[in-house]
């Protein structure tokens, strides 16, 4: 440095403000062309979105890390392109000083992911595209969670916030649940193997309905065993369906892929686990019990209009029907008989008066209504038609019409006196 | 119907509530004798009495596999 040579009295070290200092900083940043016109290479972190639609985010390797800023009017260029933690991306920028904050930064209008990924990454990638041309990603290899788990397996760590979570949901959905931690490490050189491990015992012990895999969130290092060849095949042949709870809503593993069924978060994935919560329980039986009356009492008053129906039936057929018929039969037969007999008695009444009329005049009583009278000799009885023979003295009997008289004769005439 | 009977008072809630189920689509879809019916209404309805108190004062069981046994961690929950 050229300066250093010139004598000091004529260079006093100059006094500045930090708004004349930082503006000579940008001035010598802004001014490097190598800076202003530049690709760099790294994986994105502590990526956010904020309302105002600017993008802001950290590139970070090993040895260093950037901070970055895409304006939104730029964001259009990614053409969809999903930026999340841990992608590996090469950006295309100018580097400015942002005075305020006294630190640098990239301004970013172009992003590319594919040619320079990260390490992290193209593994990922790999791993993804091997595990799905094997077909374990199907849809037809995703079985169903079952609706009422009687015991569910819990795989993560014991220490974890993501096992409290999940105790919690399952606590307050389905206390009638029975679950069983397999507790394993979820992180760091041991994770993998911890977990396939804790797959494993769960799978052979205890035999659960549902198991759920989870791990509070993280960065893509922290979640990395979860994308582990080894973890992801224990995933895709465990016995029992395994639901994913892995990091937060944006965080995507490989498990995640291979799951039964992928939640964003471990709570999502107590919740799935429990699609059929204590309320729904309770108030189903309530329903159910209402159905219950309903089907009996429906079932008895089918069984009495039956009833009603055959009493009707029965009320044809009855002996009481027929006894009635027979009696109103003989009614009618005695009805016409007594019609008949009237009538016949009438006839002979009438015939009877006829009779008696006729026997009437023949009767020679009935001459002595007229003021006749019969005489008979008292001594025989012998009825008297003249005076001849007849002496006086000679008891006779005379027949009046009411009573009689014995009297004597007293004269005999031959004529009518 | 099941062919022996449990108790009720001894039975788990899902098998309470399976065969609470079964009773209910048996009611529904098949004919049966009244006296049959009563009994599997009277049946059904203790299921029920059972589930719900057996939901009321459930509380989460939890256990943790250990290498080779297994023990409570109720303390965790």
């Amino acid at each position: 440095m050229v300066s250093v040579l010139v004598q000091p009295a004529l260079f006093e070290a100059p006094r500045l403000s930090v708004s004349e200092f930082t503006r000579r900083i940008r001035r010598l940043i802004e001014g490097d062309p190598s800076l202003s016109n530049v690709w760099v290479q790294a994986e994105i972190s502590n990526f956010s979105r904020p309302a105002s639609g600017h993008l802001y985010f950290t590139l970070k390797d090993n040895g260093a890390s950037l901070r970055c800023v895409m304006w939104k009017s730029d964001v259009k260029k990614l053409h969809g392109l999903e930026l999340q933690d841990g992608m590996a991306v090469e950006v295309h920028g100018k580097t400015t000083v942002y005075e305020p904050g006294g630190q640098y930064q990239l301004i970013v209008d172009l992003i590319e992911a594919g040619s320079g990924e990260g390490a992290l990454f193209a593994e990922f990638i790999r791993l993804k595209n091997k595990f799905e041309s094997e077909g374990l990603f199907s849809d037809d290899r995703k079985r169903k969670i079952p609706a009422l788990p009687q015991t569910i397996g819990l795989v993560t760590s014991s220490t974890g916030a993501a096992l409290q979570d999940v105790l919690n949901v399952l606590k307050r959905r389905l206390p009638t649940a029975r679950v069983v931690l397999s507790p394993t490490a979820v992180q760091g050189v041991d994770a993998p193997v911890s977990i396939v491990k804790a797959l494993r015992l769960l799978n052979e012990m205890v035999k659960p309905d549902v198991i759920i895999l989870a791990r509070g969130g993280g960065s893509i290092e922290d979640l990395w065993a979860f994308n582990d060849e080894e973890v992801v095949r224990a995933v895709s042949s465990s016995p029992a369906p395994i639901i994913t709870g892995v990091g937060h809503e944006t965080d995507f593993t490989l498990v995640d892929f291979v799951s039964d069924l992928r939640a964003p978060t471990p709570t999502a994935a107590a919740e799935l686990a429990t699609p059929i919560t204590v309320i729904d329980l309770l108030s189903d039986i309530v329903g159910t019990r209402r159905l219950l009356d309903t089907l009996l009492s429906t079932k008895i008053s089918e069984l009495r209009s039956e009833l009603g129906s055959i009493k009707l039936g029965l009320r044809y057929l009855s002996p009481d029907r027929l006894l009635h018929d027979q009696i109103q039969r003989i009614d009618d037969l005695l009805l016409r008989s007594s019609r008949a007999i009237n009538q016949t008695i009438m006839l002979e009444k009438t015939r009877l008066r006829g009779i008696n009329q006729s026997l009437g005049t023949l009767n020679p009583l009935s001459i002595l209504e007229r003021g006749y009278s019969i005489v008979s000799r008292k001594i025989d009885g012998k009825i008297i038609h003249s005076s001849k023979n007849i002496l006086p003295g000679t008891s006779l009997h005379v027949r009046l019409a009411a009573g009689s008289l014995d009297v004597s004769v007293q004269e005999t005439y031959l004529e009518e006196a | 119907m099941a062919q022996s009977p449990e108790k009720v008072e001894e039975m788990s809630f899902e098998a309470a509530f399976k065969e609470l189920e079964t009773l209910v689509s048996a009611l529904e879809s098949e004919s049966h004798a009244l006296d049959e019916s009563i009994k599997m209404y009277e049946r059904a309805q203790t299921l029920a009495v059972h589930c719900s108190s057996l939901l009321e004062k459930a509380e989460l069981k939890v256990l943790q596999l250990g290498l080779d046994s297994q023990k409570e961690i109720q303390g965790q929950v």
